[in-house]
């Protein structure tokens, strides 16, 4: 007993220490502190690296102050996230639909802090900007590619997992492959409900291609990059999502569905910052007009399988797109 | 952490249970932990950051205001529950390594009722799904006990391998059939009834009246293995079963009851996450939290209150890392490599004082000699 108490007193006096030398110091500035919560950790290649990339934007540009904080897919980290980002920042990004049940308790207990929720349609708080996605719009365009370049006439779909944002990506993708086809076939979806598994991605892809799908486009973050893999051994085509992952192996991936997640939050901030305008419980639905969605080709030192003329018709169907003479299917 | 975590698992095994937390054992402990704090402190200074500044952010934000001191009191119970589940089985010499299967199973089976059961009084829903989840996790963990009592089926095996049993059934579940239809929730079943849900001791804070449920599992815990005739009986099953079972104590039966209890605990860590914070279940309801209370558990070679005053700092650690990553910028991981070392240490810890004391007492020896050759 006695011992461990003196091990307990020995740990306190460390921890008093070390508060008494950091509470000297505390400086302050009068740049905008925007703090990011994220739901799993940096490193994806995808969602979460966008949005950090959109922040460190905003630091280059406006000198905002950044931080992140990753909850590595920890729930019972995701509320208190939440609450100690908004103590320490003016404006604070959730990244992640897993922060929606502590945001409808953290926002209201907080309205001093500016909050943005990226990919999800909540509303209700005035002092909160949801940020959706027309992934439907960009999903028809690449769907449209994937059955103009299929010479089987099936293509296919890897989804992470069978939720309305994912099948909000998958639904706009079959309109856009029927458009260009309609005697063609959009193969039945797989869900891999793994977003970090390479090795799942691959094996859907493999199986899809059994079933004669020659292109097969990836909505599955780290585990589609298993379908790349896949496309390069079985000789398919393959399509990328989120950023533009023609880099990662430009001889399959013919193009990518692009969703900006970090340019959104950089647009949205910025504006905040520029205009003073936060457009508090409102979604920011973003379309293809925004250019926040969209198709990327990667650059010209990369083989192009899509020819010009198909992205020309590509950027024309587009266009109907925005002027809303193709309305893409949404389970939104 | 997954792969990291098995091999230091492996490397604890190797551990005795049956070693005393001695005075010895302290000291090396005291040291461990600064040394890895001076690890620690290095690698910051690497990386550009003020070591003091870092520290006292970590502090400061485990301990600093009141709403801190709640979330490191939430996790050091989850941590202290787990790590007492592994210290009741490893009495007995049955190694329990699927608390986090059991964990997830009586979180769910809690969070099914919390959500099904309708029309009766809050009270009434919340001993229910005490009972599920107790039911759930000790259930989940007699299957690998009675295989290793009666057909000696190695449980360090069958327990990690029903772990992922458990993740993927409740996955499917809570992705499948029991997939709420709450807008914005993609994957998580319906939420508990709203008045069942525990009480926030702090506002905003993760302490709940669940730490009330917790104190009374571990003061359950310590009293049976350190104050019963069962206690006693369990330790000298761990210690030699074959004996024990020769002294006329009925050694099988004794670690299959300590296993299922090891499990029932698990389970109720698993409803008081579900009842305390997300008031529904999520795959993401615990990130390995067995397998830290487990470390924490080995480390203090499962005496009950060493585990809990470590699982306190661990928690300090856990909570303090994260407003540190916002407060200082620097990433949450140097506490993970902070807490690697201690357990590094503590796990090699036998052999290197061995050596140390050895290279000492040769050292000695010597001196001794001169000091006779330089007499004579």
């Amino acid at each position: 007993m006695k011992k461990i108490l003196s091990l307990i007193l020995c740990i306190t006096m460390v921890a008093t220490l070390a508060v008494l030398g950091a509470s000297a110091e505390s400086e302050k500035t009068d740049a905008l502190k925007v703090g990011i919560c994220v739901a799993g950790s940096l490193g994806d290649q995808g969602f979460y690296d966008s949005a950090n990339d959109g922040l460190q934007k905003l630091a280059a540009d406006y000198g905002v102050v950044g931080s992140v904080v990753e909850c590595k897919n920890d729930a019972s980290a995701y509320e208190p996230a939440l609450v100690e980002a908004a103590e320490q920042n003016d404006v604070v990004v959730a990244v992640g639909w897993e922060f929606w049940d502590g945001l409808d308790v953290v926002a209201p207990e907080m309205p001093d802090t500016k909050f943005i929720f990226v990919d999800n349609g909540m509303t209700g708080h005035d002092n909160l900007l949801a940020i959706t996605y027309k992934e439907n719009q960009g999903s028809f365009l690449v769907g449209y590619i994937a059955m103009k370049l299929s010479k089987t006439g099936k293509v296919g779909v890897i989804g992470g997992e069978d939720s309305d944002t994912i099948n909000n990506f998958v639904v706009g993708y079959k309109q856009g492959a029927l458009y260009a086809n309609p005697d063609g076939e959009v193969l039945d979806p797989i869900y891999t409900n793994d977003y970090e598994d390479p090795a799942k991605g691959k094996e859907s892809a493999l199986a899809l291609n059994s079933k004669g799908a020659d292109v097969i486009f990836q909505v599955a973050d780290k585990t589609g990059l298993g379908v790349f893999e896949a496309a390069q051994e079985k000789g398919f085509y393959a399509i990328g999502v989120d950023k533009d992952q023609k880099s990662e192996n430009p001889d399959v991936v013919v193009c990518s569905m692009l969703k900006h997640v970090g340019e959104s939050i950089y647009q949205a901030v910025a504006k905040y910052i520029d205009e003073g305008v936060f457009n508090g419980g409102e979604i920011w639905d973003a379309d293809l007009s925004t250019g926040l969605v969209g198709v990327g080709y990667g650059d010209e030192t990369m083989p192009q399988q899509v020819s010009d003329d198909l992205k020309a018709e590509v950027d024309e169907l587009a266009q109907k797109i925005i002027s809303g003479e193709i309305v893409v299917d949404t389970t939104r | 952490m997954g792969n990291s975590f098995f091999q230091s698992i492996r490397a604890l095994f190797r551990l005795k249970p049956a070693q005393k937390l001695n005075r010895d054992y302290l000291i090396s402990l005291l040291c461990a932990v600064l040394l890895a704090f001076l690890v620690g402190a290095g690698i910051m200074l690497l990386c550009g950051f003020d070591p003091i500044q870092c520290y006292g952010a970590l502090f400061e934000g485990a301990l600093g205001k009141p709403r801190a001191i709640g979330n490191t009191l939430a996790k050091a119970m989850t941590l202290a529950l787990c790590g007492l589940a592994m210290s009741v089985a490893a009495k007995a010499g049955i190694f329990n390594v699927g608390g986090e299967g059991q964990l997830f199973m009586g979180a769910l089976a809690a969070a099914v009722v919390g959500a099904q059961v309708k029309g009766a009084p809050a009270w009434v829903v919340v001993i229910l799904a005490l009972l599920a989840s107790l039911l759930a996790g000790g259930l989940y963990a007699w299957v690998p006990g009675a295989m290793k009592v009666y057909w000696k089926v190695d449980e360090v095996i069958t327990t990690i391998m029903l772990n992922s049993v458990a993740t993927f059934f409740c996955s499917y579940m809570a992705n499948g059939p029991l997939k709420t239809t709450e807008k914005g929730i993609a994957s998580g079943t319906a939420s508990i009834m709203k008045e069942a849900g525990f009480a926030k001791l702090i506002p905003l804070s993760n302490l709940t009246t669940a730490i009330l449920f917790a104190a009374a599992a571990a003061l359950f815990t310590w009293y049976l293995m350190t104050r019963s005739s069962v206690g006693f009986e369990m330790k000298l099953t761990g210690d030699n079963d074959r004996f024990a079972a020769y002294g006329g104590i009925s050694a099988k039966k004794l670690m299959l009851w300590s296993m299922v209890l090891s499990g029932a605990i698990c389970g109720l860590t698993g409803m008081l996450e579900v009842f305390g914070l997300h008031k529904r279940f999520m795959t993401t309801l615990s990130n390995e939290f067995y397998f830290d209370g487990m470390l924490v558990a080995m480390i203090m070679r499962y005496q009950p209150f060493g585990v809990i005053l470590m699982s306190l700092f661990f928690a300090v650690l856990n909570i303090g890392s994260r407003s540190m990553e916002l407060s200082a910028g620097i990433s949450s991981e140097v506490i993970l490599i902070v807490q690697s070392i201690i357990i590094f240490f503590m796990a090699a810890e036998g052999g290197i004082r061995t050596a140390l004391q050895n290279r000492s007492a040769i050292r000695k020896a010597r001196r001794e000699a001169k000091a006779k050759e330089a007499g004579v």
